[in-house]
Formats: structure tokens, C-alpha cells, sequence
């Protein structure tokens, strides 16, 4: 594997080991190289919530969804010259997204280093302004899931939530399958001891 | 035989074991149990994530994104090709030229002088020479985005932002404000203490000034709006919202269910301090002429200060004269009065506006709407709010002002007084039509819920209409398969309330509903979406 790439450069020399699938998308994508507007508007409307629902999957924010997604699609449009349709779109999509996801995580980290830590009045926070009452599941397996390690955590969001197949997640994290495997693994099981308290509603 | 792993068992799940090692493990299942209870119950693991509810879809991102981030980018990227040096020499060169024909240049100052843009814009005068604005007012241009041009013509200016994310104004004639969001109602609502009443006034009125100055009359017909305005609403609102939040939340939650933390972010301090910090001078005038968008410097000082004088004078007068001498008193008043008439400005509308008309076909950069009520005029591009990750905070903002409009339904406890009927006819495109029909008790007020409709920009049009445009969607005519269509449609929406069961939460789910299908219908028109109703086969919608 080619470890020593940045993700920028991957992103760039798409992966060989999915050219043989066919795209549905590789239509539009030549369309949006030649500047056609529309093609990129049909492509931004296809996928917008696949990649909203992942940024805010990883990020666990709702108020940065929209700004980090619109980062992914302006990245898109304008480094779509350098698609060289050698994987699936998606696949390239997704890789994007975790890029600016992870940037954003970056940032944050470095911003708490100069505001006060408070990390759990960021949830108390979401609380009150989403559900004053009752916390629901939804809630609380969002919160679990972003207290796994970060690379635990991709991999279960790729794989349970964007439901991608190992082959595609190994191409979106620059890493072999047999890491996807061991990390899915270990990234559930950790879920479910997370979780153990609410067993009896989310029947496991 | 080997115990299988829970990861093999993943991977099984997954559907990701080669061929062999699949039918290896779908022999085990079939002979124990045990294993087969295993599965099961990894697969319920597997299910946890599938818990997070997915965000709802977000009508505007295309739109935006296409609107400003991709055109911005474009921008960005042709100035790249822009021959740097070609530009540098000529620059040089006409540096050169104006150096040694320094009569060109005065020409070309003088032509400029003489132009009609400055003939306006030299004309031009604050909003306030007209009407000083209070707490009331500043409330109504936060929530009900107008702010008044003269209060005898009820000639109102009102600001926002249309579906595909442009900004325009409107000068409306005729407005009646009582329909619209009170911050008395507000305030009660709010249940705020004489204190906090105070309070509350004060942060309105801190605005006062800066919102005087955002709008600039000229005597012949001119109107200059900054593009500061919308990033000033945006401000208000969020402060007001600030101060409920931080007073009485519960009490805000009720009139708005909680979009937003208002009081935790700072990027919303961040907001507010621009808008108020922001000294642009960039206008858009609108003149009989000519429409453009334009740098108008403005002595805001001057004229406050011509007009205290007058108001002192005018008091003065008043407490010397009104007793000793009522001829002098009426004479001078009347003077006084002729000179704060002479500083006042009115503006005609032109509905028919021929030059406008004109004016948009030969150059687009500002869409313009009129009618016999209203002008309208979309602001092709203002100056954003140069934060990151703002839009997010904007969008927020926006749907918390909204959420207030449409929500402000008045329903008593026990309902005492009969029923009325009203329809609703909503006409969305020629070709697709929805009717709604609602029944709403007599004690609500109606206009309400009428203003609220229009807020969607459809048309409210009698039953008569709403029988000849069907009738223009059905090119064959013909009256059964009308009369089914109709039927059916009338079925789609309709909810009643019984004189003596009145449900609130109920009709509180429904007006959801209602907002919901709205949004539909919307979306449907923004995005041109094929008409639901198709010409030969009328479906059930």
C-alpha cells in the first residue's frame, strides 16, 4: 500500500483496483469537466444527503453540516478535471468528505485548546435545542459513536451507516482490507459494550 | 469443528466471505442453533448505527452552493488568467497619458459631475428626515422585515430573501401592518417584567440610528437601500433572540420550538458585531431613470442635526409663545412647519414603469416585479458576511424569523364561538393545481393565515378562477372526469373542527402538516418539477 502518500495525493491518483466497475456517474462527471452547470447541479442534487448525513455522522454537529458539505462540493467542481475515472465517483466523493471532515475535527481540537473544555455541554447543548425532554436512541448512538477512536469510527460509519462494501472502504482510507475487517470488528463490539445499558431497546 | 469467530460472522453478514468459506459457515447454521441465535444477535450490532435519524433534506444547498460558492470560486479562478503584465503596462501607460493631458482629466470629472447618478445621489437624504423610528419599528424590521417610508401613505420598505437565495427589496403602498407580528404580542408572550420590558426596548432602540441610515430617500422618487440591511436584520434578530433565550427561554421555545442555541454561540456575537460595525456605503438606488448599485456618501450628522434644531425650536416655541401670543405661535409654527415639510420626502410609485421595463431588457443584473400594490427589485449580488461558516448560522436565523411568522396562532381554550368556512384556492403552476380547504373557527384571524400563504407566493383567488383555470388544465373538458379531479383534490386537504371537541394540539399538528405541504408545493414550483397533474390522466394526488 502506499502509505507514505498524503490523502490529498489519493485523492488525486485514484486507486486501479475498482476499474473494472462500471459508473452510473462517469456520464455527468465528463459533463462537469467540459463546465456543464447542469450535470454538476444533477450530481450535487444525487448525492447531497449521502454526504450531509456522513459529515454529520463524523462531525456530530448539525450546525456545520451544511458549510462542511458545500466545502466537499466546491472541491468537487473545481478539482474535477483531475477525476481520472479510475474508481467509482462515490468512492472519491466519500474520500473527499472524510478529508474536510477530518480537517474540521482538526480544527475544532485546536480551537479547544482556547476556549474552555466543556465537552459535555456540547451534548447537553444539542439536547436542549433538539429534544428538551425526551432523549431519544437516535441521540444516544450518535453520542456513542463519536466517542470511539477516530479510526474505529470511520470504518462503522462507512460501513453501517453510508453502507459502503470493505473494497470501497479500503479505497476511501488509503488501507487494506484486512484492517477494514479487524477495525469494523473491533469498532462494533466497542459500540455494543457502549451501549450495554440499552440493550433491551435496541434489541442486541 | 473449529468455533466460528464473530468476525467471520461479520463478515458473513456483510456478504463479504469468498464462496468457500461462505458455504462453510452456512453449513454450521444448519446444524446448530446456537450459532444461528449468534447471528441474529450480530446483526442487531450491525443495526445499531441504522438508530441515527438521518438530517432532513435541505431544500436550499443546491441552490446556495451554486448561487455562491461555485460562482465565487469561478470568479477566482478566471482572475488566475487575467495577463497580469498586459495590465500592468497599461496601467503605466494611461498613468503616463494623465500625466501630461491633465485637461482630459478634468473633462472627464466634469462629464461625471453632470451625470444623472450624481444629480440623484447629491439629492439624496436619511430615512429619519422623514420619520424617526422606535423600539416598535426596529421590532417590526427584525420580524416583519419592513421599516416604514411615510406612516400617513402607509408606504412601507420591506426586505428579504427569495427561494433561490437573492435579496430584494419592495416599496409597498397600502401595507396593513396590523396583521402582521406585534412585539407587544411578542413581549406577553414572552411574559417579561416591567425590568426587562426596559430591556428589551433598549436593545431595539440601540438600533434605531444605524437602521435610519440604511435607507436614503431623494425628492425625485429616489430610494437608496445599503446592502448592510439584511445583514442588519439578520443581527436584530438573532440579538432579540439572544435576550429572550437568555430571559426566558421556556418561554421563547413555546413560541418557537427550538431551532438554535442563540445564547452559546459566539459566532452569532460575531454576526452582530459586523452588521453593526459595518460602515459600507454601498446602495442600491432606484430612481425613475435608472436603477444601479453604487457608493453614496451621506452626512448623516448634517442632517440629524437640522432636524433636532427644527424639533428644539419647534418645543421651544411652543412652551413660550402658546399662551402669550397665539397669532405669533400659529404664525411661527407654521413656519416651522413648512420647514420640516420642505426636509420631508414622498415617494410616487410609477406602477406602470415603462422605463424599468425597458431598463431590464437591456441589462439584467436586477430582476424587477411590479404591480399595482408593490415594487419589487432583486438585488443581484450583495456583500456576504465575511465570517467562515456563517451560512450555517444565517440559514438558522432565518428559519427561527419564520418559524414565529407562521406559528403566531391565537387558539382560546375552549372554543365558544361558531365555525366559518374558508377555502383556500392555491394555484402553483398553469398546469398543476391544489386545492386546500380548511375550516377555521371565526375568532382567528383569518388574514393570518392568508398572510402566511402568501408568503408562498401563490395566488389566493376566488372559486371562479379556480374552476376556469381547471378548466384550462383539462383541454378535453370534460365535466365528469373534472368533477372526479375535483373530488379528489378537495379530499387531499381537509380537517374540520367540530364546535365542540376543538383539538389545539391537533389543529397544531395539522397547520405542521399544512407548512409541510407548502414546502412541497414550493419546492415543486422552484425546481420546475414535472406538474403532478398530467394533461390526458388526471392522477389522484
Amino acid at each position: 500500500m502506499n502509505s507514505s502518500k498524503s490523502p490529498k495525493e489519493i485523492e488525486n491518483n485514484i486507486n486501479f483496483r475498482e476499474s473494472s466497475i462500471p459508473d452510473p456517474d462517469y456520464t455527468e462527471i465528463q459533463k462537469i469537466q467540459n463546465g456543464d452547470m447542469q450535470a454538476f447541479k444533477n450530481i450535487v442534487e444525487k448525492y447531497q444527503d449521502k454526504v450531509r448525513n456522513l459529515t454529520y455522522s463524523v462531525l456530530g454537529e448539525k450546525s456545520l453540516v451544511d458549510d462542511v458539505a458545500q466545502e466537499v462540493f466546491t472541491k468537487v467542481y473545481l478539482k474535477s478535471k483531475g477525476f481520472r475515472f479510475e474508481s467509482k465517483f462515490s468512492t472519491w466523493l466519500y474520500q473527499i468528505t472524510l478529508n474536510k471532515c477530518r480537517d474540521e475535527l482538526r480544527k475544532k481540537t485546536i480551537r479547544s485548546f482556547f476556549i474552555i473544555k466543556d465537552s459535555d455541554n456540547i451534548h447537553a447543548q444539542d439536547r436542549t435545542t433538539e429534544q428538551i425532554e425526551s432523549i431519544n436512541l437516535s441521540e444516544i448512538v450518535r453520542e456513542q459513536i463519536s466517542k470511539l477512536p477516530r479510526k474505529l469510527r470511520e470504518v462503522v460509519i462507512l460501513k453501517d451507516i453510508s453502507n459502503l462494501s470493505y473494497r470501497e472502504i479500503s479505497t476511501v482510507l488509503n488501507c487494506n482490507e484486512g484492517t477494514v475487517k479487524s477495525r469494523l470488528f473491533r469498532g462494533r463490539m466497542e459500540l455494543k459494550t457502549k451501549l450495554t445499558p440499552f440493550r433491551k431497546e435496541l434489541g442486541f | 469443528m473449529k468455533k466460528l469467530s464473530d468476525e467471520i460472522l461479520f463478515q458473513y453478514i456483510d456478504n463479504e466471505l469468498s464462496e468457500t468459506e461462505r458455504l462453510k459457515v452456512e453449513e454450521s447454521l444448519q446444524t446448530s442453533a446456537e450459532l444461528r441465535k449468534r447471528v441474529d444477535e450480530l446483526k442487531n450490532v450491525i443495526r445499531i448505527p441504522k438508530y441515527i435519524q438521518p438530517l432532513e433534506p435541505s431544500l436550499y444547498f443546491a441552490q446556495r452552493l451554486l448561487e455562491h460558492k461555485i460562482k465565487s470560486k469561478r470568479g477566482f479562478k478566471l482572475k488566475k488568467y487575467v495577463p497580469v503584465f498586459a495590465i500592468v503596462i497599461l496601467t503605466a501607460a494611461l498613468m503616463l497619458f494623465y500625466k501630461y493631458n491633465l485637461s482630459d482629466v478634468d473633462k472627464i470629472v466634469k462629464e461625471s459631475e453632470s451625470n444623472l447618478l450624481s444629480y440623484y445621489t447629491k439629492n439624496l437624504k436619511p430615512l429619519f428626515v422623514n420619520t424617526r423610528l422606535d423600539a416598535d419599528d426596529v421590532f417590526n424590521f427584525a420580524f416583519n422585515r419592513i421599516v416604514p417610508l411615510d406612516r400617513e401613505k402607509n408606504q412601507y420598505l420591506s426586505i428579504g430573501v427569495n427561494e433561490s437565495g437573492k435579496e430584494y427589496f419592495e416599496i409597498r403602498n397600502n401595507l396593513d401592518i396590523k396583521t402582521l407580528h406585534s412585539k407587544i404580542d411578542f413581549v406577553n408572550k414572552l411574559n417579561l417584567d416591567q425590568k426587562q420590558k426596559e430591556e428589551f426596548d433598549n436593545i431595539l432602540n440601540s438600533y434605531t440610528k444605524n437602521l435610519e441610515s440604511q435607507v436614503v430617500l431623494g425628492e425625485d422618487n429616489a430610494i437608496g437601500v445599503n446592502e448592510n440591511l439584511w445583514n442588519l436584520n439578520r443581527a436584530i434578530v438573532a440579538n432579540v433572540l439572544q435576550y429572550a433565550e437568555n430571559t426566558s427561554k421556556t418561554n421563547l421555545h413555546q413560541i418557537i420550538s427550538p431551532v438554535f442555541n442563540f445564547v452559546r454561540n459566539p459566532k452569532v456575537d460575531d454576526l452582530i458585531q459586523f452588521a453593526v460595525n459595518n460602515k459600507s456605503n454601498k446602495y442600491v438606488l432606484l430612481t425613475p431613470d435608472t436603477i444601479v448599485s453604487t457608493p453614496i456618501e451621506i452626512d448623516i450628522e448634517k442632517f440629524d442635526n437640522e432636524l433636532e434644531k427644527l424639533e428644539k425650536e419647534k418645543l421651544i416655541i411652543t412652551k413660550e409663545l402658546e399662551q402669550k401670543n397665539q397669532k405669533q405661535h400659529d404664525e411661527e409654527m407654521k413656519k416651522l412647519s413648512k420647514e420640516l415639510e420642505r426636509l420631508k420626502i414622498s415617494i410616487q410609485l410609477d406602477t406602470s414603469a415603462k422605463v424599468y421595463k425597458k431598463y431590464q431588457r437591456k441589462s439584467r443584473p436586477f430582476r424587477i416585479e411590479i404591480d399595482e400594490e408593490k415594487f419589487l427589485i432583486e438585488i443581484p449580488e450583495i456583500e456576504k458576511i465575511d465570517i467562515p461558516n456563517i451560512d450555517s448560522i444565517v440559514m438558522n436565523i432565518d428559519i427561527a424569523r419564520n418559524k414565529i411568522h407562521a406559528f403566531n396562532f391565537k387558539t382560546p381554550d375552549k372554543l365558544k364561538h361558531p365555525t366559518k368556512k374558508f377555502k383556500f384556492d392555491i394555484e402553483v403552476l398553469g398546469d398543476s393545481l391544489k386545492k386546500l380547504e380548511m375550516q377555521i373557527p371565526t375568532w382567528l384571524e383569518w388574514e393570518i393565515v392568508r398572510d402566511s400563504l402568501k408568503k408562498f407566493k401563490m395566488k389566493i383567488d376566488g372559486l371562479d378562477t379556480l374552476i376556469n383555470k381547471s378548466l384550462d388544465i383539462f383541454d378535453s373538458r370534460d365535466w365528469e372526469k373534472f368533477g372526479r379531479q375535483m373530488d379528489s383534490l378537495s379530499k387531499h386537504f381537509e380537517f374540520k373542527f367540530d364546535g365542540m371537541n376543538f383539538d389545539k394540539e391537533k389543529f397544531k399538528e395539522q397547520m405542521e402538516k399544512f407548512k409541510d405541504e407548502m414546502e412541497k408545493l414550493k419546492y415543486e414550483y422552484r425546481y420546475e418539477l414535472k406538474p403532478k397533474v398530467k394533461k390526458q390522466k388526471p392522477e389522484e394526488i
